[in-house]
């Protein structure tokens, strides 16, 4: 899996491409753990190029998002396709994370926060 | 007759034994070579720099009795291709001797490190075969925490079976009989693998048994939302979290009452229907500090099959990297459909391992088939 990181402004924009499992889930372990001891401890993964997502990578999305609540933050996730998309409906992920189609949409959503 | 061997001869010959625990014959022969070459003395350094050998003995390394009047030989000791230690051999000053007891400190050198690198692989075989004998021991208990039988239960034909993808993993199911007859089922699966999934499985399967026997019947939301709050703050502190599937059949109507705290897949196929994936109500245990699952009520009727998997099945891929998926998967419980429960479990095994031929099993999986049958 391939990961780019981006700053806009002081939210940072994680882009994942390929699989995103317990292989890949170290590296955006550490990305947004240092992302939550930030001020303001927003991220947005971009999840428009990944194919497959499985528990591992989700306890990751759900770890991050944990501590950037606990500092006022948060994670968004954007540009979910399927089959992941089914995956966070199924198992109502889209309820526990704030979703958006576009990542301008969840950039806009996070600059009307910090 | 004994045979005199001089003291200097002894020593080396001694040494060389303590060091060197095979080849004894060969050690005499480079001892005494060494002597007869004039050798005047032999040390060998061990892996931490600690002195193995010096000889003669009064001495704390062959290199203080240099004095330039003799030749020293110095061989480095190669361990795994690494120089960790040295051996040095003081002689004679002829190109000859030192020719010959260069090479014979080469050769001493060459099986010390040989031996190291022995008794460096045997520990580490030991090492292995001792964790592998705990891991054996976990997945037996692991497996004891398994239902060791499928309840009998009225207008339910029911099977269940599960496959670990290494030796221990996180899914599991279970089945609790309340005292009032009713049967209590479900099925969970703990984010990642192995050891601290099966660790965690343990954990939630535990405390999900006491919670189900306190909690008034067919109120399975109130079952999850319990094991939840109890669960939260350790699945936190790990960054886990595990989707749980609970229900309560009640044998009088044939009706399950289940909550679905993330868990997937579920499908249900009614008789005659069409095989469709049922959405879990609230988000997995571990994941909000509080969940708002549903109680909701489904019908086993004759014929209905509801089959509760965990996502190992829908993620079994193929050598093409292509993932079975929860589309086969619907439609394979449509073709099974009229097998009894247990054919059915084993049908879905049979073509998942067809499907994945050839590719390592990437998690664990497990599975239910309930399907209503004429009491």
């Amino acid at each position: 899996m391939q990961v780019h990181v981006s700053q806009l402004n002081t939210v940072t924009l994680l882009a994942l491409t390929g699989r995103f499992d317990a292989y890949s889930a170290p590296a955006i372990e550490v990305q947004l753990k240092s992302v939550s001891e930030q001020a303001p401890a927003y991220a947005i993964v971009d999840l428009s190029g990944v194919n497959f997502v499985d528990s591992t990578g989700l306890a990751i999305l759900v770890q991050g998002m944990k501590r950037c609540r606990q500092h006022n933050g948060d994670v968004y996730i954007c540009g979910v396709q399927q089959p992941v998309r089914i995956i966070f409906e199924l198992t109502r992920f889209d309820t526990v994370f704030k979703m958006f189609s576009t990542q301008a949409a969840a950039v806009e959503a996070c600059f009307l926060k910090v | 007759m004994s045979i005199q061997v001089d003291p200097l001869r002894h020593d080396i010959r001694n040494a060389l034994f303590n060091v060197l625990s095979v080849h004894k014959r060969g050690l005499e022969i480079i001892a005494d070579s060494w002597c007869l070459l004039g050798a005047k003395a032999v040390s060998i350094r061990d892996l931490d720099n600690k002195l193995l050998i010096c000889s003669p003995k009064s001495m704390s390394d062959a290199s203080e009795w240099y004095d330039g009047s003799m030749a020293m030989m110095w061989e480095p000791l190669l361990v795994e291709g690494r120089a960790v230690s040295q051996i040095c051999v003081l002689g004679l000053q002829g190109v000859y001797e030192q020719t010959r007891l260069g090479a014979s400190a080469a050769l001493i050198a060459h099986l010390i490190a040989l031996q190291v690198e022995i008794e460096q692989m045997t520990a580490e075989r030991i090492a292995q075969a001792r964790l592998k004998a705990e891991l054996d021991l976990t997945a037996s208990i692991q497996l004891q925490l398994l239902p060791q039988r499928i309840p009998s239960v009225a207008g339910l034909d029911m099977y269940a079976r599960s496959r670990p993808a290494t030796h221990v993993g996180g899914d599991f199911y279970t089945f609790i009989t309340h005292a009032t007859g009713h049967l209590m089922l479900a099925i969970g699966d703990v984010s990642g693998k192995g050891l601290p999934a099966a660790l965690l499985m343990a954990m939630t399967r535990t405390v999900l048994h006491g919670v189900a026997r306190f909690v008034p019947l067919l109120h399975p939301q109130a079952v999850l939302r319990r094991v939840n709050e109890d669960l939260y703050d350790d699945f936190t502190d790990v960054g886990m979290f595990a989707t749980v599937f609970f229900g309560c059949y009640d044998s009088a109507n044939g009706q399950l009452s289940y909550a679905n705290a993330g868990h997937s897949p579920i499908i249900y196929c009614p008789a005659g229907g069409t095989a469709q994936l049922l959405r879990a109500d609230g988000p997995a245990i571990g994941v909000l500090p509080t969940t708002h699952c549903a109680n909701i009520t489904l019908t086993i009727g004759v014929d209905d099959v509801l089959v509760l998997a965990t996502d190992g099945l829908n993620e079994a891929h193929n050598v093409a990297g292509e993932l079975f998926g929860y589309e086969r998967l619907c439609e394979l419980v449509e073709t099974l459909r009229e097998r009894p429960a247990h054919a059915i479990v084993e049908g879905l095994f049979e073509h998942i391992n067809r499907f994945a031929t050839g590719c390592e099993q990437a998690d664990d999986q497990t599975l239910i088939v309930m399907k209503g049958v004429h009491v």
